[in-house]
């Protein structure tokens, strides 16, 4: 299989809101790990769409405002998931299935539950679906949000083929 | 501060003196810092906060005047111990435990960009309730976008906040004993109320 080049050869890593506001937390020489850790694999982290507006329009002079995703997207080391396919009904599953299990963790109906969650794993399997991508790994600082993804693809036997990571211990590991 | 006795005057001292340390991040760093390494010397102050040697003979004046730390004066060089705050504040039924994790966390705001701007734009009483959803947080008992949406901030923004209260709370925890009772009370009916545990 030809793997796609934005992959680290066949894996697709997918990174979560809170790994670039940790990254901005613990000072920029933590940004300039994360470009490298993608420069090094010659590949590209994917964002979910959700993820690119919840960095957007934050208040000046907190740290999520200093997180240069615009310019990494420009920069193409990270790049925007495709829109997320409600149809494709694997896809619409496991965003349920996050949902499902965030709720219950959390104690919340639901509804109120932010579709940012869902996204990751939807976006999962979308690039699961890719010619190119043999594997996927999703990187969260929400403890939550990685038990779901991982609830949900198994349930959908595409555990074998993804790996969740808590984005504090990833981006510790950042150098 | 000790342990209660029936004493309803030095309830309303200690109210008024945590009151002054919550809305002043230096004392409340040097009240953290005492009550973290104790017992400490002015000496060790200024080198630890990088603080004027002046203000920190000021400081640690004025928290010795409101009760809040102890001067050993037996030897030349005086020490300053802290006790650890529990002052419980009941308004109308609302319900908040201060420890020394908020007076912390208002000492941070004074290093911590995000907790500044947090106080800055939302005031005080959104830091001590987003200390209520950072303990469960940190557990991994709250989802972070479930405790960031509760803070009802831009959510980039409230999970940066989070995230700066979980580092503090991992430090907190070696010298605050109440650190528990700071939690939100989470049903299963999806409300969440952020008083903390009477």
């Amino acid at each position: 299989m030809t793997v796609a080049p934005w992959t680290d050869a066949g894996t697709a890593w997918v990174v979560d809101t809170g790994v670039f506001v940790a990254c901005g937390r613990a000072g920029n020489q933590k940004y300039a790990g994360l470009r490298r850790f993608a420069l090094d694999r010659e590949m590209a982290f994917v964002i979910p769409r959700r993820v690119y507006e919840e960095l957007g329009g934050v208040p000046s002079g907190s740290t999520p405002a200093g997180v240069p995703v615009a310019q990494a997207i420009e920069a193409g080391w990270t790049r925007l998931a495709d829109e997320l396919d409600y149809t494709d009904g694997t896809v619409a599953t496991v965003m349920d299935t996050v949902q499902s299990v965030i709720a219950q963790s959390s104690q919340r109906p639901e509804d109120d539950i932010e579709k940012t969650d869902a996204a990751l794993a939807g976006v999962a399997v979308q690039l699961l679906n890719r010619p190119g991508v043999s594997d996927v790994c999703v990187v969260t600082t929400d403890h939550d949000a990685r038990e779901g993804v991982t609830i949900a693809l198994n349930t959908q036997g595409l555990g074998g083929r993804a790996t969740t990571i808590d984005g504090f211990e990833f981006v510790d590991g950042l150098f | 501060m000790a342990t209660s006795t029936d004493d309803p005057a030095r309830a309303v001292d200690g109210l008024v003196s945590v009151a002054r340390l919550l809305d002043e991040p230096r004392l409340a760093r040097v009240y953290t810092h005492t009550l973290r390494a104790g017992p400490v010397t002015v000496d060790d102050l200024v080198a630890e906060l990088d603080l004027p040697r002046t203000t920190a003979y000021a400081d640690t004046g004025t928290l010795v005047d409101l009760g809040l730390l102890d001067r050993d004066d037996s030897q030349k060089t005086h020490r300053f111990t802290a006790e650890p705050i529990h002052l419980t504040a009941t308004l109308d039924g609302d319900t908040y435990t201060v420890t020394p994790t908020l007076v912390a966390a208002v000492g941070q705001t004074a290093t911590d960009d995000d907790l500044e701007l947090l106080v800055e734009r939302h005031g005080l009483g959104t830091l001590a309730a987003a200390l209520t959803y950072a303990v469960p947080y940190a557990e991994g008992r709250l989802s972070e976008r479930v405790a960031a949406r509760e803070l009802d901030v831009q959510m980039a923004f409230g999970i940066a906040a989070l995230q700066a209260l979980r580092s503090l709370l991992a430090e907190t925890r070696a010298f605050d004993p109440y650190v528990d009772e700071i939690t939100a009370r989470i049903d299963s009916s999806g409300s969440t109320d952020s008083s903390t545990e009477p």
